[in-house]
């Protein structure tokens, strides 16, 4: 049981992944949020018994080599946010559902905001307008992981 | 991070993570290789035959045109041989296709679907039909990364073909401009004239064209002037790119420098490579 629920939650970690990795050279495309991070701040705060801090820290390192950032960006800013949401994670689930999307695309923001300070740190200067733009759209994009991957732990029963 | 940045230390940690990643990249390339699939496959058969025809003539062309370069190119080695100058005998290359590109004002580079199993190495020059794109700045065993020459952190170093002016084209964050810095006011340099590969520091094979100069402005503190290019390689457009492998006189592919930061490009390289023949003739033969 224990082993099955790992396995669904890294199967949804990996589709996430795989819809980031798909190529984003046109500018809409360019504009959409880290669905890993979206997907990873899901599983937190419906089980952060079990997703946290290191998994955000391992799934992050990942991220780092396919998408050859600088390795630790995303470890760093992923374990950053997880930290927060393991620690308000009962006050994100009763949160109403307009506050709690707010509240993720602040999450968002902050994760661009670490990985602002990494680039600005190795590369000298710092991302244009469409990478702060991109948590806006968490807006739209937050409600649609919400649903799909609650429909996903109550039909396989993740706990 | 620190460690990763400055010691390239972490590479078999990352070439180890490579490989849970590598069929989320698979997955993430579907969507376009199933459209590239039903392209090809809708392609009618006159159209196909057009193609053929036209393929079949810049063939031709191209080779009646190589029919000259042959022989140029054996004169060059010989006239070099003779000046004592070391030889470069040319390159090998080998396709690639793109499968992600990012092309954004402070970070520009693709990753192509070859790796460190295909042979590819660190700082190896990708071109593409028309000039040279960029050099690989990470390998993993299936995919590398290639910087753009448009990246803001590269340079390459460059010659006006007209003048033979060396200088180093750098790169601005923008796809369709290089940045010429460092020029001094009696530079001779002047819109149209075409940039070609210098070859020094060693990272990139000499005489490939790179970019045509568009903009000439002049500072207007200093007076110096800001010499802007544009690339010549399709950078946002291709599909296809070509990995370059120079061949040194032993007949073997080598990279000369695999250290070191891409636009920090080491000025003693030069020197060794025009080493006298008698230096390293030892192996050859």
């Amino acid at each position: 049981m224990l082993v099955r629920g790992w396995l669904i939650i890294l199967l949804t970690l990996f589709l996430a992944l795989a819809i980031d990795l798909i190529p984003a050279s046109s500018l809409p495309l360019r504009l959409r949020p880290d669905l890993v991070l979206l997907a990873l701040i899901y599983w937190t705060m419906a089980i952060p018994q079990r997703i946290g801090i290191f998994s955000g820290l391992v799934i992050g390192l990942l991220v780092d080599v396919a998408t050859g950032s600088v390795l630790g960006q995303h470890a760093l800013s992923y374990s950053a946010i997880l930290w927060a949401v393991v620690e308000n994670h009962k006050r994100l689930r009763l949160a109403i559902f307009w506050k709690q999307t707010l509240i993720v695309m602040l999450l968002l923001l902050g994760e661009r905001i670490i990985s602002a300070i990494v680039l600005g740190a190795t590369l000298g200067q710092l991302p244009d307008l469409l990478f702060w733009l991109a948590p806006l759209l968490a807006l739209v994009v937050w409600p649609l992981v919400f649903g799909v991957l609650r429909a996903v732990r109550r039909t396989l029963r993740v706990e | 991070m620190v460690a990763d940045f400055r010691y390239d230390r972490l590479d078999q940690l990352k070439s180890t993570l490579a490989y849970p990643i590598y069929p989320a990249q698979l997955l993430a390339e579907i969507p376009h290789s199933v459209a590239d699939w039903l392209l090809t496959n809708i392609n009618s058969y006159t159209r196909l035959l057009t193609q053929h025809a036209q393929l079949n003539e810049e063939l031709l062309e191209l080779q009646g045109r190589m029919l000259r370069f042959n022989a140029l190119a054996e004169e060059n080695t010989q006239l070099r041989a003779q000046l004592g100058a070391s030889l470069r005998i040319g390159e090998r290359v080998s396709l690639a296709e793109i499968t992600n590109a990012d092309f954004s004002p402070y970070s520009q580079h693709i990753w192509i679907n070859k790796g460190s199993r295909a042979g590819v190495s660190l700082g190896q020059a990708v071109i593409d039909a028309h000039a040279i794109m960029g050099q690989i700045t990470e390998v993993t065993p299936f995919r590398a990364k290639v910087i753009m020459i448009t990246d803001p952190m590269h340079a390459i170093p460059v010659r006006v073909l007209r003048s033979g002016l060396l200088t180093v084209a750098k790169g601005t964050g923008r796809v369709d401009s290089l940045e010429l810095p460092f020029l001094p006011n009696s530079a001779d340099i002047s819109v149209g004239d075409l940039l070609i590969s210098s070859g020094l520091g060693g990272r990139y094979p000499a005489d490939y064209p790179v970019a045509r100069v568009t903009q000439i402005d002049q500072d207007s503190s200093t007076g110096a002037p800001v010499v802007y290019a544009m690339p010549l390689a399709k950078l946002a457009q291709s599909r296809d790119v070509m990995l370059v492998w120079q061949i040194d006189q032993r007949g073997t592919a080598s990279m000369d420098a695999d250290e070191g930061a891409q636009d920090g490009e080491s000025l003693l390289d030069p020197l060794k490579l025009s080493l006298p023949d008698k230096y390293n003739s030892e192996e050859s033969d």
